[in-house]
């Protein structure tokens, strides 16, 4: 649980800068981080406390041919120019940062893809956590040949006669769209090459009678939420 | 000019995001030999410093558009991508595997992180904020930061029942962001 007095999170944020937490707490810090951008403020401040200890490390000199293999592993086109409006955004170095750091986290294999994505493309993710939560429930990625998957990294499930139903609302949006309703193995395939739903696009997933919501609209419970994150 | 002998790491990490490789090789050449210390000193091996820090540069390349001077130094940002890296390489597998290689000969087992902060007059505060902390509470926070230990890997370490090491760095760290901002 991530927790809501304000001092309680700055010691979290604390420990986490230091690297104390074990795996699984750092797993779920960066999920939160994801979507709670007060917490990410702590933990660059915590950074920025703790720099001068960073420096003080002794240098040693890397080996030799570290250069020739970082030269060779750059792509081959200069990096994409951004919106200049974007890079301002002061969250996204962390959404980047630990955006993609709690995807390889999560898995090997998506690290892969991630690796192997981001030169050409961005790669699109979001964590989705039950409210409060540090428990990453589902991950959403695109797939490298264009729409998104979703997976079930902790087995949720709804319970008898009801569904779990996804749903993505734009930022500025009031109405959201659903993607589907989640299958009870929980990977559900939605969009294609050209579904681009923007940056800080919010997926819920709500619980549903068993065929879904008869309304178009979320009828049941907000269970897991979480923010469409670019690492690109 | 960006990639000139005198630009600054803030920047050469601007230089980067317009796509400028000289900007990342002069950044490598000022800034590699501090990043693979602190990424040998938590990993405690060569070659998987050494994949910490090739990765972290690849990144710093991809990302240099989404680094802000107006937050940080560019030196806090790469330490940050560096440090990430390592801790997470060193969380994935287990200490047990890493140490199957022999620890590279250049981590100093008697550093003192304390007397080499001491020596660098941009870090007074800092210092004389862990000076300030109990020893055993100084010992736990910079055992887990220069090391890169866990709370139970600085238990064992110390000697100190885990229980107890918990309570020193959350207490500590406290201490330590409340007179940092005095």
């Amino acid at each position: 649980m991530i927790p809501d007095d304000p001092h309680e999170r700055d010691v979290l944020a604390g420990e986490f800068v230091l690297g104390v937490l074990d795996r699984a707490s750092s797993v779920a810090m960066l999920a939160a981080l994801e979507i709670d951008a007060d917490l990410r403020g702590r933990v660059e401040q915590w950074q920025n406390r703790l720099q001068p200890l960073a420096e003080a490390i002794p240098a040693v000199l890397p080996p030799g041919d570290l250069w020739r293999r970082i030269e060779a592993a750059l792509p081959a086109e200069r990096p994409k120019a951004r919106d200049p409006r974007r890079a301002t955004r002061s969250n996204d170095i962390w959404l980047w940062l630990f955006g993609s750091a709690a995807a390889a986290s999560l898995s090997a294999a998506l690290a892969m893809s991630i690796l192997v994505v981001s030169p050409r493309e961005p790669a699109e993710i979001a964590v989705l956590t039950a409210p409060r939560s540090l428990q990453a429930q589902f991950m959403v990625e695109r797939q490298p040949g264009g729409g998104f998957v979703l997976t079930s990294l902790a087995g949720s499930s709804a319970t008898a006669g009801h569904a779990l139903e996804l749903w993505a609302l734009a930022p500025g949006a009031h109405r959201p769209i659903s993607l589907g309703v989640i299958p009870s193995d929980g990977r559900l395939v939605f969009g294609n090459a050209r579904f681009a739903p923007p940056a800080g696009t919010a997926l819920l997933i709500s619980l549903e009678p068993a065929k879904g919501s008869p309304t178009g609209q979320p009828t049941g419970p907000v269970l897991f939420q979480g923010q469409l994150v670019r690492s690109g | 000019m960006p990639s000139s002998d005198h630009a600054t790491p803030e920047e050469l990490v601007v230089a980067c995001a317009k796509g400028d490789r000289k900007a990342l090789k002069r950044l490598y050449d000022q800034e590699s030999p501090r990043l693979f210390g602190l990424a040998l000193r938590i990993v405690r091996q060569h070659s998987a410093a050494a994949d910490a820090v090739q990765d972290a540069f690849l990144q710093i390349w991809l990302k240099a558009a989404l680094f802000d001077p107006t937050r940080g130094s560019a030196r806090a940002w790469m330490a940050g991508i560096v440090r990430y890296r390592a801790l997470d390489t060193v969380k994935r597998n287990t200490r047990e595997m890493l140490c199957n290689e022999p620890l590279h000969p250049e981590i100093a087992e008697d550093f003192d992180p304390l007397a080499a902060l001491a020596a660098n007059d941009d870090s007074t505060r800092l210092h004389a904020c862990l000076e300030a902390l109990e020893e055993p509470k100084r010992r736990a926070i910079l055992l887990a930061f220069t090391d890169g230990l866990s709370h139970s890997e600085v238990a064992d370490r110390i000697a100190a029942p885990l229980g107890t090491v918990k309570a020193w760095i959350r207490r500590g760290m406290i201490s330590l962001k409340a007179c940092v901002e005095q």
